[in-house]
């Protein structure tokens, strides 16, 4: 595995992203991507997927599904509601006194079925002025993700939209697991559209890249997911977890005039004791007041710049 | 008392397949009772299993007199050891995942729990063939086996006759 190979979810879904319709995908076409990069394993999954030349949109969806469950499974016990919440918490209070717009509304970018934003509604008490949505270009999954929502009375929406293009601004936009689809000017790019719409402050939490996150990986999707394509691009994840210095180079040329720091972002020799970080991002103005109401936890967060 | 400890130590690893053979195919959050109905069933499969291993012992037993019984109990003993030592190691860990602060609670489920779980069935087998390997009787050595085989795959046969996944839309195989 390295780096440059896509994720075959990301393969499996095209969407057209003005109007958001789905587009067919060829079979043949997936394959000659997985064949390009020498994919084996990926193709053997492709193989597996019953159907004809065009993927059937009702199977990799229920695919997906599947591996968003069992995403949610490895998301719980590693406690990504919480790991978010303990920085959008401090960052809302910030927000509280320095914003006059209410409700602050923050936007969950590729939120799938919405795992951290209905945990944030359940458990992080984050006050009647804040407003959860959760936006992703896959039907099923948001209607899966309202469906959770309204079963378990929670407060948050989601949306089949493009995060960026909403017409009620977000103050807060965050995502877990997100940004290593990205790479390069798409990378700087998403940093870019969440800056031009006026972001307050971002939070995106993803796999810390180090030597052992793509085997810590592949024992965790071995052991606990049961989806080939999950197990797959779990790792892969991993493998395409975008170094420190890469983060913050992209956010600070895209994010601009945003500041950026990491949140656990120091590389330690025992990797194994933060296994995440996330990408903390804020209007400059902000960037203090966060600190000092992090408390003990701004240790862990590196200088913004 | 050691056939006691091992029946303990197959109720309390039924009990744990019966939560992971229900994890990660309901995406809702309040699941105290999905998982407690999937960890009863473990649990009640378990401790079949145990009754139908005892019994499979007394008959053996029964045919072969007290030199077969005593080579299974001492059998028993060695996988007590095997086994006790690994489910220490899960259980303390559980412990610590449940009870602890955030960095605590992941840095045993990194260290502990996700490994150990992928390493369970080769700890299993592996316990059951050294076993076997160094039994003094057949019987000993093939109870040992097909104990280990049984539970090595425990959160298989927890799984068959599940009922499909359903409730969510594109949920279906």
């Amino acid at each position: 595995m390295n780096a440059d190979w896509p994720e075959l979810s990301d393969l499996l879904l095209d969407t057209d992203l003005d109007t958001l319709a789905r587009k067919p995908v060829s079979r043949g076409a997936v394959r000659a991507v997985l064949r390009r990069h020498g994919m084996r394993t990926a193709e053997r999954i492709l193989d597996g997927i019953p159907g004809g030349e065009v993927l059937d949109a009702a199977t990799v969806d229920g695919i997906l599904v599947r591996a968003h469950c069992e995403l949610q499974r490895l998301s719980y016990e590693f406690r990504n509601g919480q790991r978010l919440l303990q920085l959008l918490a401090p960052m809302l209070e910030v927000l509280r006194a320095k914003l006059p717009q209410r409700p602050l509304r923050i936007v969950d970018i590729g939120c799938g079925m919405g795992f951290v934003l209905r945990w944030l509604a359940a458990y992080g008490a984050l006050g009647d002025d804040v407003e959860l949505l959760g936006c992703d270009f896959n039907p099923t999954l948001i209607a899966n993700a309202e469906k959770l929502a309204r079963e378990e009375g929670l407060r948050c929406k989601f949306r089949v939209a493009n995060a960026f293009t909403l017409e009620q601004q977000a103050h807060v936009f965050l995502s877990t697991g997100v940004i290593h689809h990205f790479r390069g000017e798409a990378l700087t790019g998403f940093f870019r559209s969440q800056a031009s719409v006026g972001a307050a402050a971002m939070l995106h939490c993803d796999i810390k890249a180090s030597w052992a996150a793509p085997l810590g990986s592949w024992i965790f999707h071995q052991a606990r997911m049961r989806e080939p394509l999950a197990r797959h691009d779990g790792v892969l994840s991993a493998v395409r977890a975008h170094p420190c210095e890469v983060l913050l180079s992209a956010s600070r040329e895209g994010g601009s005039p945003l500041r950026f720091a990491l949140f656990d972002g120091k590389p330690s020799l025992l990797p194994i004791l933060r296994t995440m970080n996330t990408l903390v991002g804020v209007r400059a103005e902000f960037a203090e007041p966060f600190r000092e109401r992090l408390g003990p936890l701004s240790a862990r967060l590196e200088p913004f710049s | 008392m050691t056939l006691l400890l091992l029946g303990v130590l197959a109720f309390i690893d039924g009990t744990l397949c019966g939560f992971r053979a229900a994890a990660g195919r309901n995406p809702r959050l309040f699941l105290w009772n999905y998982y407690a109905a999937s960890m009863r069933r473990g649990a009640l499969v378990s401790v079949f299993t145990i009754v139908l291993f005892l019994g499979l012992g007394l008959v053996l037993r029964a045919f072969g007199g007290e030199l077969v019984w005593a080579s299974m109990t001492a059998a028993a003993a060695k996988l007590v050891f095997v086994y006790g030592i690994y489910a220490t190691l899960v259980v303390a860990a559980l412990g610590l995942y449940l009870s602890s602060s955030f960095d605590f609670g992941v840095l045993a489920s990194v260290l502990v729990l996700g490994p150990f779980t992928l390493l369970r069935p080769v700890v299993i087998l592996a316990g059951a063939a050294w076993v076997a390997a160094t039994s003094d009787t057949l019987a000993a050595a093939g109870m040992a086996v097909s104990a280990g085989v049984v539970m090595a795959n425990f959160e298989r046969i927890l799984t068959l006759g599940r009922p499909p996944w359903s409730g969510l839309e594109g949920h279906s195989r």
